[in-house]
């Protein structure tokens, strides 16, 4: 079994600061497409035990839609966005203009959904590109509406091959106007992806 | 009477004999694999992230890789009391998370990872000639299940509100 990574304070800053601007420049992505103020709490960034992720996404009974990416280049990974139920809901009213009481997950409704997906997920990492100086590529995102603690299960069986850790790295975000609506932003890099991760922003162990 | 809860995370195995009840919230592709010894009421529970088929993978002391689950489950059942040749088995798990109504662009890739994870506990569960009693498998919904192994009975809670025995 491959050698599991450890995370000191200075690399968790600068991976911190990294989600931080990152977050920015997405969240300003769709404030601009949902003509909203879009806040976000400070990111969090932590070496957890795989087995431990699943109750850090989402509680035992919670459905949310997931929009989910892989990203490749010289640093690969995943992205995951997670809209609770409540969440999705507010959102369907923005996009459609009509107020329900039911999530209706129309072809309409889900591309919608997959484009902010996209958005997010694309404003982030072209900061990545830009501080860890590579050329990253997105891949079209998938959809899926379930419990959170099942929707995150492929993308541990992509990270949970060779490592009983994983690094995850998690934003909050919500509308200014509108509390009730939040999301959460993921990124969970392959394992083989953390060092290069950690090199490039400066700051590799030894 | 309150049962004591044993929680299976992913990754994990979990054993329990008596008024026990194990429970794992939220398989996804995950499959939970139960293996019960109805006579001596004794239980084990795996909750197993990938298939691990590949050779090139150590064996693992949980349960993240079928093969490993598998044995590691077995043998310590046994060191329980339990009898191999009269333990069954029951699958959950191993759904599609992503499906296909919601993303119909996406290529065909094969099989995923959901059914890679059944075929690869049903060859090992095979290998050790471990009877498949009941399997609620596949789909797409997330599954919550519980296991009781005073009376060897599955209940499962799908995403979508049913509720199934098996």
């Amino acid at each position: 079994m491959a050698e599991e990574f450890i995370l000191n304070k200075i690399q968790r800053d600068a991976l911190q600061e990294l989600c931080n601007i990152g977050m920015g420049h997405a969240t300003t992505a769709l404030a601009r497409l949902l003509n909203q103020t879009i806040l976000f709490d400070v990111p969090r960034v932590q070496r957890i035990k795989i087995s431990r992720v699943p109750a850090m996404v989402g509680g035992k009974d919670e459905m949310v839609v997931g929009i989910y990416m892989r990203f490749q280049g010289p640093v690969q990974g995943n992205i995951l966005i997670m809209f609770p139920r409540q969440s999705v809901l507010v959102l369907q009213e923005i996009i459609t203009g009509e107020k329900k009481t039911e999530i209706i997950l129309n072809e309409y409704f889900t591309s919608m959904l997959k484009e902010i997906g996209n958005i997010l997920a694309g404003s982030y990492l072209s900061v990545m590109e830009t501080l860890l100086g590579m050329r990253l590529i997105q891949s079209v995102p998938l959809f899926a509406f379930d419990l959170a603690r099942a929707v995150i299960d492929p993308i541990l069986a992509q990270v949970g091959e060779e490592k009983d850790y994983t690094l995850l790295t998690e934003a909050v975000f919500h509308l200014k106007d509108s509390p009730q609506l939040t999301g959460k932003f993921f990124l969970i890099p392959d394992p083989k992806s953390v060092r290069l991760m950690l090199e490039s922003v400066g700051l590799a162990e030894n | 009477m309150k049962l004591k809860t044993i929680q299976v995370r992913v990754g994990e195995w979990k054993l329990g004999e008596g008024a026990v009840r194990f429970r794992s919230y939220g398989l996804g592709s995950c499959v939970a694999l139960v293996l019960w010894e109805p006579g001596k009421k004794i239980g084990g529970m795996a909750h197993i992230l990938l298939p691990g088929t590949n050779s090139q993978i150590p064996p693992h002391p949980g349960a993240k890789f079928a093969p490993s689950a598998v044995k590691n489950l077995v043998n310590e059942m046994k060191k329980m009391g339990a009898h191999p040749q009269k333990l069954v088995a029951k699958l959950v798990g191993g759904a599609n998370m992503f499906p296909k109504k919601f993303n119909p662009e996406q290529e065909f890739m094969g099989k995923n990872i959901g059914e890679r994870n059944l075929l690869a506990v049903r060859k090992s569960l095979n290998e050790l000639k471990i009877p498949i009693l009941a399997e609620e498998v596949g789909g797409e919904k997330g599954r919550t299940i519980e296991f009781y192994p005073q009376t060897g009975k599955v209940l499962i809670y799908k995403s979508n509100g049913e509720v199934k025995e098996i």
